[in-house]
């Protein structure tokens, strides 16, 4: 269940991407056939980023995407460094807790300033938000990564 | 506790933690982080931990990431390589080698649509080592051309790793992925001499295929016609100033959609995977972005980085010694680390060290992918070999990697020969049009 939300959120994202290519796509053939820039697809660009990017973050960490070593994995696997691989997706899920944490508070101090962007005047508050849901998701699939490997 | 004990006991935990297995992001935000926390003021890294995740996703020129990964998606299901592999085969194929050498060719062409060595590898494994099976190429020689040929990917433009350099040396990304374009000729030229020269030595490594008239090779040709049109778009878009490099990344992928959709390769299930995995690799690289801006922060408040820069200029080293132990230190590097971990890791300690020797950073950045691309291929961890295994399960890794050898040298041969002509690297984005 919890991984489908994930794939979900993660196809949203793909979603927006498609998006974002269709306006990037769109503005150039304003640019050179119509002579007219289309102001607002700096800023709608740097908003679906942050959309791709953070609807994405939870599922790669679920699926085993983000880059990591594994040269020692045939030892790491052995039953005595159990802690460690319990250990480890603990302090990973501590810092992305705290990075979502951080996150929401620099969301409010975004909304108290009114920050919003230049020509368009979007809100920049939800999108901060969705940042810093995906680190809390992200810090959820430690927990069940920790979880996994002390039951194993 | 000075700085520089503290940047070191750092480093020591980044390398403890990496090879626990932490992805690689987490660890460098973690130990970025209470390394700022210690250096400057817990207030300070926690502000870190905030803002960054949000402030270095939401830009506009990193669209990039996502326009180029989703293009090499899309051509990787609309059979672009097969097309690719057809044409360069009709050419090639009847000389002695030659469907190595069309498999090193079509890896080129490949690589001018995906922007990763692993996708290269696979796409184009999956179509070529079939053919040299079966005419009944050496295992060796078969596994090691698509081995050395995918790495092409991250050298040939577009590529993920080159523009992750760019941003993390505030390098333009337009240069850089141009920089690349000669450099990757020159090494695909050494790679096809490589095959000719193992299969003179050797005639039954690479038996010659069966000679095509010249009406088959045209219609080949013209099977190939739509990658030409996507590559001329793109990278010679951003060459022209036709295109930004965001313009010609989304024209790019928008092209191979099209491209799939005409081809009836691309329904609903191969556009979610597509897009799934598109979005899996944009927040893999993200994360290791949002990672390094949290770590290198804290690298330079240890001083460590110009301490060393400075130490080195003071021996007198000179840039071609210092150049000389990069290049070891990095192909040792390359047996144990994946190459985005080496490059994210040593970039903000390399760099104020190339910056203080007068080397171009463009030139290095091309200098580094070719040395990445070496590890990629170097035993016990070269991830392009595990690719070529999962595809040709028969043949032993030990067999692989004796194939690989001969490349692994081609490539080291460019590398003197870019360090002995910088120009090769330098001149496309010298002569540049636009920005």
């Amino acid at each position: 269940m919890f991984d489908r939300v994930l794939r979900l959120l993660a196809l949203g994202g793909g979603v927006v991407l498609l998006g974002l290519m269709g306006l990037v796509a769109f503005d150039v053939v304003m640019r050179y056939v119509l002579r007219i820039p289309f102001l607002g697809a700096y800023e709608m660009t740097e908003l679906a980023m942050a959309l791709i990017v953070f609807l994405g973050l939870p599922y790669c960490a679920a699926t085993g995407g983000h880059v990591a070593v594994d040269v020692f994995g045939p030892v790491l696997d052995r039953p005595g460094f159990k802690w460690l691989n319990v250990l480890l997706p603990l302090a990973g899920s501590a810092l992305t807790a705290a990075m979502a944490w951080e996150s929401v508070k620099y969301a409010l101090d975004s909304r108290a300033r009114g920050e919003a962007t230049n020509m368009l005047k979007i809100d920049l508050v939800p999108f901060q938000l969705v940042a810093a849901t995906s680190m809390a998701l992200f810090a959820a699939v430690l927990l069940v990564q920790a979880w996994k490997a002390l039951r194993r | 506790m000075t700085p520089t004990t503290v940047g070191v006991l750092g480093m020591a935990a980044m390398l403890l933690l990496m090879f626990a297995r932490m992805p690689i992001g987490l660890a460098m935000a973690l130990v970025g982080a209470i390394g700022i926390a210690v250096l400057n003021s817990p207030a300070a890294a926690l502000n870190s931990l905030g803002s960054f995740p949000y402030s270095h996703a939401a830009v506009q020129a990193f669209a990039v990431i996502p326009l180029f990964v989703l293009m090499g998606n899309f051509a990787a299901v609309s059979g672009m390589g097969r097309d690719l592999y057809a044409a360069a085969y009709a050419w090639m194929g009847h000389r002695r080698g030659g469907l190595a050498s069309a498999t090193i060719l079509a890896c080129a062409g490949f690589a001018a649509l995906s922007g990763s060595s692993v996708a290269s590898a696979v796409t184009m494994g999956r179509v070529c080592l079939p053919e040299m099976r079966r005419y009944s190429y050496d295992p060796r020689l078969a596994t090691g051309v698509i081995a050395a040929g995918g790495t092409l990917g991250i050298l040939i433009p577009p590529s993920t790793v080159m523009v992750v350099y760019a941003l993390l040396t505030e390098q333009s990304i337009g240069r850089l992925l141009l920089a690349g374009f000669l450099p990757g000729l020159l090494l695909t030229t050494l790679f096809v001499l490589t095959v000719m020269f193992l299969c003179t030595l050797r005639p039954n490594l690479g038996p010659p295929g069966p000679a095509l008239s010249l009406a088959e090779r045209m219609r080949a040709l013209w099977g190939a016609g739509p990658f030409i049109v996507v590559v001329a778009a793109t990278i010679g878009g951003i060459y022209a100033g036709v295109f930004t490099v965001n313009e010609a990344a989304a024209v790019g992928a928008l092209l191979t959609m099209v491209h799939a959709l005409w081809r009836r390769t691309l329904g609903l299930t191969q556009l979610t995977d597509a897009l799934l995995q598109t979005v899996r690799t944009t927040a893999m690289v993200f994360l290791i972005l949002i990672g390094a801006h949290i770590f290198s922060p804290f690298l330079a408040m240890s001083r460590i980085p110009s301490d060393l820069a400075g130490l080195l200029v003071d021996y007198k080293l000179g840039a071609m010694t210092v150049l000389a132990i990069l290049l070891v230190a990095y192909v040792v590097m390359g047996m144990f680390l994946e190459g985005f971990a080496m490059m994210v890791l040593t970039v903000p300690i390399v760099l104020p060290i190339i910056s203080a020797l007068g080397i171009d950073p463009i030139w290095f950045g091309i200098f580094m992918v070719i040395v990445l691309e070496m590890g990629l291929i170097s035993p016990p961890v070269g991830i392009n070999v595990f690719v070529v295994k999962g595809i040709a399960e028969d043949v032993p890794m030990g067999r692989i990697f004796a194939g690989i050898m001969p490349f692994w040298f081609a490539m080291l041969a460019c590398v003197l020969l870019l360090t002995a002509f910088p120009e090769i690297v330098m001149v496309v984005p010298n002569t540049m049009m636009g920005r």
